[in-house]
């Protein structure tokens, strides 16, 4: 009976258990990093208002006062702590007037939308050629894929980007160079995001599918009768997809967080932009905002991923 | 009174890699009937497990290359030349006519699907049930194989059994589609020793229920002796020697029987008497020597093994050995250092 307990209410409550564990290491983790970068991003030589904008020091003095920023710094860290948990990053220093939530409430969907296609498109794009390539191993197919994938990888995004603008938008007159419209003006950009997506998990799934094919329940599979295309797609594939499952995780969230170059080359107005700026124009508050919103993406679609993990691989064991 | 259901006659199998064509099976004869067991044994790579793959066809083609021979499958109606098939047209024999228990259940196993599950796939592609009875009857095979709540084991992925249970769901499946010929290659080396006991006893009475024909593929002399009605020994891609249980263990004739014979404890052994061994390696299967293959590793080795390959002599009626020293024109006359008769003449000698 002692089989059965796997499945019963017992291992429910340990997966509550390890649900809510995982939960409390990753508010710490976003605490942790929310600490680290608070007092990093004070070291930085300098203050917001010199310069973003060059007044004269007494202005710049009165705008600190302003803004609390006299004080000294363990006050101030306690004041951010104290509205990280209601969830408000303050108010941006350099673009008065914005607050930190707003930028990300505007912003950060454009950003996510990309980033949501590029993975819904690269993907599923890459995983299919690295089965097929791993199928179809030596043949013209297969060198073809290597040899794309491994260009797409040298290439940088901005080179790729340019040159998909001058072949589908100024030669083809296919879609729109840049800006944000309509659905059109989504697909260069989505391509150049997921070109990255389909050379990576076209090389991991391929050589997955290479190392699972010399397993031994493949055999035992042959044996028992089954055909080619079961085999593979029940036992095969099926093993082979489970590590590209972890990486997943950061994927998605370094994804989501925008391409500042990608987005600058197509003028899409998304997130990247911002981490950019703010970090240049010392805006404090900005910066931090982002970095914790980053923080708590990343660790979220990390814990997403392991609970994912724990469903399809009966292997990993939670609790 | 016995059927005969396999015929494997001069096989030749190939593997052809990037460096030349390895000679793996060099003209492998052997039969089987229902309800019979046959062992196989021999040393790591003489191609005893490529030769039983072959007659499944599991081995990957290419590199594989079936170089010539014959393997007729023959059981009632059916009738077929397993070496003619296609891919597609072996499918309905694998798992049905022959099926195969592997040596590493752990491995053999797929690790992220129920075991039950994989039973159950192997019966709906052979046969036309409903899912449900499907279950029923892997949960039925289960119970058989001896594990003690089938029920709970059908829901199990492999990672959860022990090595003992892994296997017994390994022979359930393959057991699944009710096989003429079961195929088990090293089934008990990954196991314990009491395990293997249990599983070698539950393997011959399913044969006997099932009236399987069986083919047992070991290093292991203990589990010949324990499961085969005959033996064939392999020694570099070719059956050496060939007989009855009794011909192999009481009469040896070939020295590569001898040697194997000759390394293994007995309880007749004399304290302090050494174990022997086999000098030497076999022969490198990308150029197979001309004459005997054992030649070199021969303590009796003349100049006819050196030049030319002996042939089959018959020893007795089933038991025959691929030996010079059977020839009639043979100077020598070599006493086997093995078997239970050296040992009874021995005693008798003794007690003169």
């Amino acid at each position: 009976m002692s089989l059965l307990s796997s499945v019963s209410w017992k291992g429910w409550d340990s997966m509550l258990r390890y649900i809510l564990r995982r939960f409390l290491i990753s508010l710490a983790t976003v605490w942790m990093i929310a600490t680290i970068c608070f007092f990093l991003i004070r070291m930085l030589p300098g203050n917001p208002f010199i310069v973003a904008n060059p007044l004269d020091m007494t202005n710049a003095e009165r705008l600190m006062d302003y803004y609390g920023l006299s004080d000294p710094l363990w006050q101030q860290y306690v004041r951010f702590l104290g509205n990280l948990v209601h969830l408000d990053f303050g108010y941006s220093l350099a673009h008065p007037g914005r607050s930190v939530n707003d930028v990300i409430i505007q912003y950060f969907p454009v950003t996510a939308q990309l980033a949501v296609q590029a993975i819904l498109f690269g993907i599923p794009t890459g995983i299919l050629l690295g089965i097929l390539s791993a199928y179809r191993r030596g043949s013209g197919l297969d060198y073809g894929t290597q040899m794309l994938t491994i260009l797409t990888t040298a290439i940088p995004s901005y080179v790729l980007a340019a040159l998909l603008q001058l072949l589908f938008s100024v030669q083809l007159h296919w879609f729109p160079a840049s800006g944000w419209k309509n659905f059109s003006y989504t697909i260069l950009p989505t391509i150049c995001l997921s070109l990255g997506l389909i050379a990576g998990y076209c090389r991991f799934m391929r050589t997955l599918m290479l190392e699972v094919g010399q397993q031994d329940y493949l055999r035992t599979a042959k044996a028992k009768g089954l055909s080619n295309i079961r085999i593979i797609v029940f036992h095969q594939i099926r093993n082979a997809i489970l590590p590209l499952v972890t990486n997943l995780g950061l994927e998605i969230a370094g994804l989501l967080m925008g391409s500042y170059v990608i987005e600058k080359i197509f003028s899409v107005p998304g997130l990247g932009k911002y981490f950019v700026t703010s970090i240049n124009e010392l805006d404090y508050t900005m910066a931090l905002g982002l970095v914790v919103f980053q923080a708590v993406v990343v660790v979220a679609a990390n814990f997403l991923v392991d609970l994912l993990y724990g469903i399809v691989d009966p292997r990993v064991k939670v609790a | 009174m016995s059927e005969r259901l396999l015929t494997v006659k001069d096989l030749r199998v190939s593997f052809m890699t990037a460096s030349g064509e390895v000679q793996a099976v060099r003209g492998v004869d052997f039969t089987l009937d229902r309800g019979e067991t046959l062992a196989i044994v021999g040393e790591s790579g003489c191609g005893k497990s490529v030769t039983i793959q072959t007659v499944m066809r599991l081995n990957p083609e290419p590199p594989a290359l079936i170089r010539g021979g014959s393997i007729l499958y023959e059981n009632g109606s059916v009738k077929a030349e397993i070496t003619r098939l296609s891919d597609r047209e072996m499918r309905a024999y694998r798992g049905k006519a022959f099926s195969m228990i592997f040596q590493d259940a752990m491995t053999s196993l797929n690790p992220t699907t129920r075991v039950g599950r994989q039973i159950v796939e192997g019966i709906l592609h052979h046969e036309n049930v409903s899912r449900a009875e499907a279950k029923a009857r892997a949960i039925q095979l289960l119970g058989k194989t001896g594990l003690p709540s089938p029920e709970s084991v059908y829901g199990c992925y492999p990672h959860t059994l022990s090595g003992g249970q892994r296997q017994r769901a390994m022979i359930a499946l393959a057991l699944a589609s009710n096989p003429s010929i079961l195929f088990a290659d090293e089934p008990t080396t990954a196991l314990d020793v009491t395990i293997q006991a249990q599983i070698l006893s539950l393997m011959s009475d399913i044969q006997k229920e099932n009236h399987m024909a069986m083919i047992f593929i070991t290093h292991n002399l203990g589990v010949v002796a324990k499961m085969a009605d005959r033996v064939a020994v392999m020694y570099a891609g070719q059956i050496v020697e060939s007989g009855t249980l009794r011909d192999i263990f009481y009469t040896p004739r070939h020295p590569y029987t001898w040697g194997l014979l000759g390394s293994i404890p007995s309880l007749r052994m004399d304290l302090g008497t050494r174990l022997s061994s086999i000098p030497g390696t076999p022969p490198d299967l990308f150029a197979p020597p001309r004459g005997c293959a054992f030649a070199a590793r021969c303590p009796y080795c003349m100049q006819a093994c050196l030049s030319e390959d002996p042939g089959f002599y018959q020893v007795d009626a089933g038991h025959r050995a691929r030996c010079w020293l059977l020839d009639r024109r043979c100077p020598r006359e070599v006493e086997a250092p093995v078997g239970r008769d050296r040992t009874v003449r021995k005693a008798e000698r003794e007690a003169e």
